[in-house]
C-alpha cells in the first residue's frame, strides 16, 4: 500500500515538474513565485515577518494557495486528458489513487511555502543586517510549520473532493474558487447576520496573542476539516463512478 | 518480447468465463443495455477477436471484464477471478490498451513505463531492463526522454502497446491496437502477438474494426451487436454456421433452355452463365446436389462444384443485420471471385 501511495505521488510529482515546458519552465516558475513570496514580501513586511504573527499567516497562507493552483488537475487533468481510465485499469488500488494524488499536492505546497518562509528569512536578514540577525521565535515557527501543514492538507482534500467530481480542469478551478471566495466571505456575512456570534467567535481566537491558542484552536479545526474532508472523498471515490462520469 | 520472468502460468482453465453478463445504464430516466446477457468462454492462451460496429457495448464489456464496472446481473471470471469481488487481482493479471493510449503527455516515454512498472512492483533490476528491452523493440528507445506529447500517433500507440504487455501480463486487453500503425508496424504487432501467444501463454483479447487483420490474428471471433453477442468461435465454425447459398460449377453444355428447365425443376436461380461455367444461388438451406442432378439430367458435363467461402466480413455483416452493406460487400466478393476464376 505505501509502495502504491509513493508510485502515484512520485508521477504526480514528475507531471508537475514538467509544466510549462520541462526544466527551463520550471526553474523561471520556481523563481518568479520565489521573487514575488520569499522576497519581495518579506522586504517590503520588514523583521515583522519574522517577529510577529506574520509568518504563521503567511505560511497558511502560501501552503494553501498553492494546493489550490495545482489539486483541480489531480482528477479532472486526467479525465480532460483521456488518462483515467488506463490509470483505474491498473493495479494500484482506490486508497493509494486517493491519498498518492492528495500527499502530491499537500508535499508541493507545504514544501513550497517552506521554501518561501526560508527565502523571507534570508530575505529580511539581508535588508535589515544593521539590526539582526532575525529568526522566528520558536513557537511561531512550530505553529507555522503545523498549521500550514493542516492547511495544505484541507485545501488538498477539498480540491481532490472537487477534482472528483469535474469533467474538467477549469470546471474543477472555477467550482474551488467560488467555494474559496464564499468561504473568504463567510465572515463579513457573518458579521452583519449574526454579528454577536461573529464577535464571540472574534473574542475567542484572539482570546490570547500567544501562538499557542491559535495552534490548538485553528489547528483542531483543520484537523477536523481535513478529517471530514478525506472520509467524503474515501467514500466519493468508485471506479465505477470515476467511470461513468467520465 | 522475452522469456518469463514470474514462473510457470496455469495453462488449464478459461481466462474469461462469463454467464448471462448484462450492463444496464440509465441515463436521463431511459433504461439501456449496453451489454445484453452475453456468455462466453474463452480458453488460456488464444487471441480473441471481439468484433462489432461502434456503440455496439465492446469497450463496456472491458471495463465490466476488467472490474471497472459492476455487472447488473450475470456472473463473469476472468483468470479465475469473481469481477464482483476479485476485481483487483484481475487488473493485477491483465494488461489493457483501451480506447485512448492513456499516455501522460508530459512524461517521456521513460517515465510513462516507469511509472506503470512501479506500479505493477516490477523489481528495480527487472524495471529498467524491461522498459529498455521494449522500448528497443518497438524502436522507441533513442527518442526514450522525448515528452509522449511530442510523439506521432503511430508512437504513442507503439508506447501504449509495451505499456500493456510490460508486466508480463496474463491477460491482454488491446482496444484497436494497430490504430494509427503504419503497415510494417501493424504486421510486426501482429506478429508479435502470434509469437507471445505461443512463447508466453498469453491470452489477448482484442478489439478491431479491421476485419482482415482479425481473420489472420484471432483464434476465435465474437463479434457483437446491440450489446448481443451475436456469434462467437473459430472462423472456421462461424462459416461453416453461416454456410454460403452460392455455388460455382464448371463443365460443358449449359446452354440457355437446360439451364431454365434447371431453374424451373430445382427452385435455383442461376445468376450468371456461360458454356462451361455457372453461378448459382441455392434455396436456402439447401445443398448443391439437387442442382448437379437436374444439370446432369439436361446432358451438362459437370467437371467441377464449389461453394463460394464466406469472408469474415460478410459473416459479420451479415450477423450484424445490415442488409444494405452486406449485399454491397457481398457484391464485391462476388466480384474478387469473379475476377479469379477463367471463364466465368
Amino acid at each position: 500500500m505505501i509502495r502504491d501511495f509513493l508510485t502515484v505521488t512520485w508521477k504526480e510529482w514528475r507531471e508537475q515538474l514538467h509544466i510549462g515546458g520541462g526544466k527551463r519552465g520550471t526553474i523561471l516558475r520556481a523563481l518568479f513565485s520565489i521573487g514575488l513570496l520569499g522576497v519581495l514580501w518579506p522586504w517590503l513586511i520588514g523583521p515583522a515577518f519574522i517577529t510577529t504573527a506574520v509568518p504563521i499567516v503567511f505560511s497558511i497562507a502560501t501552503s494553501a494557495m498553492y494546493v489550490a493552483a495545482i489539486v483541480p488537475d489531480s482528477f479532472a487533468g486526467e479525465r480532460e486528458r483521456r488518462t483515467l481510465e488506463t490509470l483505474l485499469a491498473s493495479r494500484l488500488p482506490d486508497s493509494a489513487l486517493l491519498l498518492g494524488k492528495i500527499a502530491a499536492c499537500w508535499s508541493y505546497g507545504y514544501l513550497a511555502s517552506l521554501a518561501m518562509l526560508a527565502v523571507g528569512v534570508i530575505t529580511v536578514n539581508i535588508t535589515h543586517r544593521a539590526e539582526g540577525p532575525f529568526f522566528f521565535p520558536p513557537l511561531t515557527l512550530f505553529s507555522a510549520l503545523v498549521l500550514a501543514a493542516l492547511a495544505a492538507f484541507a485545501m488538498a482534500g477539498a480540491g481532490v473532493l472537487v477534482s472528483l467530481r469535474s469533467a474538467t480542469v477549469k470546471q474543477a478551478t472555477q467550482a474551488l474558487a467560488t467555494g474559496l471566495t464564499l468561504l473568504l466571505l463567510l465572515p463579513a456575512v457573518l458579521a452583519q447576520v449574526a454579528p454577536r456570534t461573529w464577535n464571540n467567535f472574534v473574542d475567542w481566537m484572539g482570546s490570547t496573542e500567544s501562538p499557542f491558542h491559535l495552534l490548538t484552536r485553528l489547528g483542531s479545526a483543520l484537523v477536523l476539516l481535513s478529517l471530514v474532508l478525506l472520509a467524503v472523498a474515501r467514500r466519493r471515490f468508485s471506479r465505477a463512478r470515476l467511470l461513468v462520469d467520465s | 518480447m522475452g522469456t518469463r520472468a514470474h514462473g510457470e502460468r496455469q495453462l488449464s482453465g478459461l481466462a474469461i468465463d462469463a454467464r448471462g453478463l448484462s450492463r444496464e445504464f440509465v441515463r436521463e430516466g431511459t433504461r439501456l443495455t449496453a451489454v445484453d446477457h452475453i456468455d462466453l468462454q474463452l480458453p488460456r492462451g488464444a487471441i480473441f477477436g471481439f468484433l462489432g460496429p461502434n456503440g455496439a457495448g465492446k469497450t463496456t464489456t472491458i471495463r465490466l471484464l476488467l472490474g471497472l464496472l459492476e455487472p447488473t446481473s450475470g456472473s463473469v471470471d476472468v483468470l479465475g477471478f469473481d469481477v464482483r469481488t476479485q476485481a483487483a487481482q484481475i487488473r493485477e493479471r491483465c494488461g489493457a490498451l483501451l480506447e485512448r493510449d492513456g499516455l501522460y503527455d508530459r512524461l517521456t516515454a521513460y517515465e510513462n513505463l516507469q511509472f506503470f512498472a512501479r506500479a505493477w512492483h516490477l523489481p528495480k533490476e527487472v524495471r529498467s531492463a524491461r522498459i529498455r528491452e521494449l522500448l528497443e523493440h518497438f524502436g522507441l528507445w533513442n527518442r526514450r526522454n522525448d515528452p509522449a506529447g511530442t510523439w506521432s500517433r503511430g508512437m504513442r500507440q507503439k508506447l501504449a502497446i509495451a505499456r500493456a504487455l510490460l508486466h508480463r501480463p496474463e491477460l491482454v486487453f488491446l482496444d484497436e491496437p494497430t490504430a494509427g500503425l503504419d503497415p510494417a508496424a501493424a504486421a510486426a504487432l501482429r506478429d508479435d502477438l502470434r509469437a507471445l501467444v505461443r512463447t508466453e501463454a498469453v491470452t489477448v483479447f482484442l478489439t478491431t474494426h479491421n476485419l482482415a487483420e482479425a481473420e489472420r490474428v484471432c483464434d476465435r471471433i465474437g463479434i457483437l451487436h446491440s450489446g448481443k453477442l451475436r456469434a462467437v468461435g473459430t472462423i472456421d465454425q462461424l462459416r461453416s454456421a453461416a454456410g454460403s447459398s452460392i455455388v460455382n460449377i464448371t463443365g460443358a453444355g449449359f446452354t440457355a433452355d437446360r439451364l431454365a428447365a434447371v431453374e424451373r425443376a430445382t427452385r435455383v436461380q442461376i445468376v450468371e452463365a456461360h458454356e462451361t461455367a455457372l453461378r448459382a444461388t441455392l434455396p436456402e438451406p439447401a445443398t448443391a446436389a439437387p442442382l448437379v442432378r437436374a444439370l446432369i439430367e439436361q446432358g451438362c458435363d459437370i467437371e467441377e462444384v464449389r461453394r463460394d467461402t464466406p469472408t469474415l466480413e460478410q459473416l459479420y455483416l451479415s450477423l450484424i443485420g445490415d442488409t444494405d452493406a452486406a449485399s454491397a460487400a457481398r457484391g464485391s466478393a462476388d466480384n474478387r471471385v469473379h475476377r479469379g476464376e477463367e471463364g466465368l
